[in-house]
């Protein structure tokens, strides 16, 4: 079939080009890409991006190689540098699990996204390491393969599912905890991508207003509150709303 | 394989971190993972510049886009080499419809959140009109079918050949043609409009 020259090409009207030359250059921000991949749980797009994918594959392949000859231990070391430790390789693992749009249809859509910020992952300007064969801690780099594992089997029953959210409101609250909101909301929109009927909601939702109060974006966080209330006027974490609603402090 | 470890609970998790099999299957995720990420990286531009046309406000654009790279995350399996912008497409299409149902169920909240998301100070000139162009095209754009739209978007922004939309869409290139057709001249037919009535401001 002969493809028609496009419209940009033919037409004549100033005011139509335009059109399609404003649409065309349209870009997403930079903070944007980023942080879809830091979702996806690959390499940040810092001065090593462009290769960086490459060399995650090539060290996946080695670890591999090195697993099957029986060098577990540096293959973990590998696979760590590789882009899946704990923190990634959870993230990535568990993107795989329990969401319902898995068969076919599009995911909905996510209510509350965490506002898209330019600030790189703290681990984006870290230089990748050279390829030193030495063991990793002896209980750090096991954990990290079988929370890929685990994170790989999905919770079937219902108490499967609620340790899957407990585990991943953890998350954010260590983050609250060592005043990081920016890492509480990222974990906090992934535990709501895969648990969108959570048990934990609510939870959820305090420690977003916390993690926004945190941020010093009060009216945010009141907002969220809100929600919580309205969601649960008289539950255990209405007083704290409440009180986040009048702009207190922790 | 490591054997004879540490004794208790460190030698099993010794054990199991270093079988095979689970390295091998670590191995996947990592590649399936760098494969995703150079989807990120070679198409969040085409996929955002779909979304927006379909009518995806630029306050949403972002995190639609990154919910198009979650879903490729989770049926890498099933995308083939090569086909990767097909399917990155057809899922921001999806996408978008999914979004534009739902906007329209809670549209007063959506205005809400596109005010507070909206940067109000003013850029350059050139920035300006740009932005006023891609405004008048979505308002154009709008007023179509939804399939018109996608054709259109694909066609004539994005660059995709026909065959592509085709695959992308799942529907014969003359469908994709004969959308094509009306769209532009749906397209056409407003531009003179504006034209008509710009000149007749400038006469008055």
């Amino acid at each position: 079939m002969n493809e028609p020259r496009r419209l940009r090409d033919e037409a004549s009207s100033e005011l139509l080009r335009a059109m399609i030359d404003a649409a065309r250059e349209e870009e997403p921000s930079e903070a944007a890409i980023e942080q879809a991949l830091s979702a996806i749980g690959s390499a940040p797009l810092g001065a090593d991006a462009l290769t960086g994918a490459a060399e995650a594959q090539a060290l996946a392949q080695k670890a591999a190689q090195l697993g099957a000859a029986g060098h577990g231990a540096t293959a973990g070391l590998l696979l760590k540098w590789a882009g899946i430790g704990l923190a990634a390789g959870l993230g990535a693992a568990q993107l795989t699990e329990g969401l319902p749009f898995i068969d076919r249809e599009p995911p909905a859509v996510v209510e509350a996204p965490t506002p898209l910020r330019a600030e790189p992952r703290p681990e984006a300007n870290e230089p990748p390491p050279a390829l030193e064969l030495k063991a990793p801690p002896a209980k750090e780099a096991p954990r990290a393969v079988e929370a890929v594992r685990k994170a790989k089997q999905a919770p079937k029953s219902a108490a499967g599912r609620l340790a899957h959210e407990v585990a991943a409101l953890d998350r954010a609250r260590k983050a609250l905890a060592k005043r990081d909101p920016r890492r509480t909301l990222v974990a906090l929109d992934r535990y709501e991508r895969e648990h969108r009927r959570g048990e934990l909601l609510p939870e959820a939702l305090l420690l977003r207003a916390e993690a926004l109060a945190e941020m010093g974006d009060r009216e945010a966080a009141a907002r969220v509150a809100r929600r919580l209330v309205g969601l649960q006027p008289n539950g255990p974490h209405a007083a704290r709303a409440q009180a986040l609603i009048r702009g207190v402090p922790r | 394989m490591i054997k004879g470890g540490a004794a208790g609970d460190v030698g099993a998790m010794e054990a199991t971190y270093a079988a095979p099999m689970t390295v091998q299957a670590t191995a996947e995720t990592a590649a399936e993972c760098a494969r995703v990420g150079r989807m990120v990286r070679e198409h969040f531009a085409l996929v955002f510049r779909t979304l927006r046309r379909l009518g995806v406000p630029e306050g949403d654009a972002d995190d639609a886009a990154q919910q198009v790279f979650l879903v490729a995350q989770q049926r890498i399996d099933s995308i083939d080499e090569g086909r990767e912008r097909a399917f990155l497409v057809a899922t921001a299409v999806r996408i978008a419809s999914r979004m534009h149902r739902s906007r329209s169920r809670r549209k007063e909240v959506d205005d809400a959140v596109l005010e507070e998301r909206t940067d109000p100070s003013p850029g350059p000139d050139e920035l300006v009109e740009k932005r006023r162009a891609r405004e008048l095209l979505d308002r154009i754009l709008a007023q179509m079918t939804t399939e018109q739209r996608v054709v259109f978007a694909l066609y004539e922004i994005e660059q995709l050949t026909m065959a592509e939309i085709a695959e992308a869409l799942r529907i014969p290139q003359g469908t994709v043609a004969s959308r094509l057709r009306r769209a532009r001249e749906h397209v056409m037919s407003a531009v003179r409009r504006f034209e008509g009535e710009g000149a007749r401001r400038s006469e008055g």
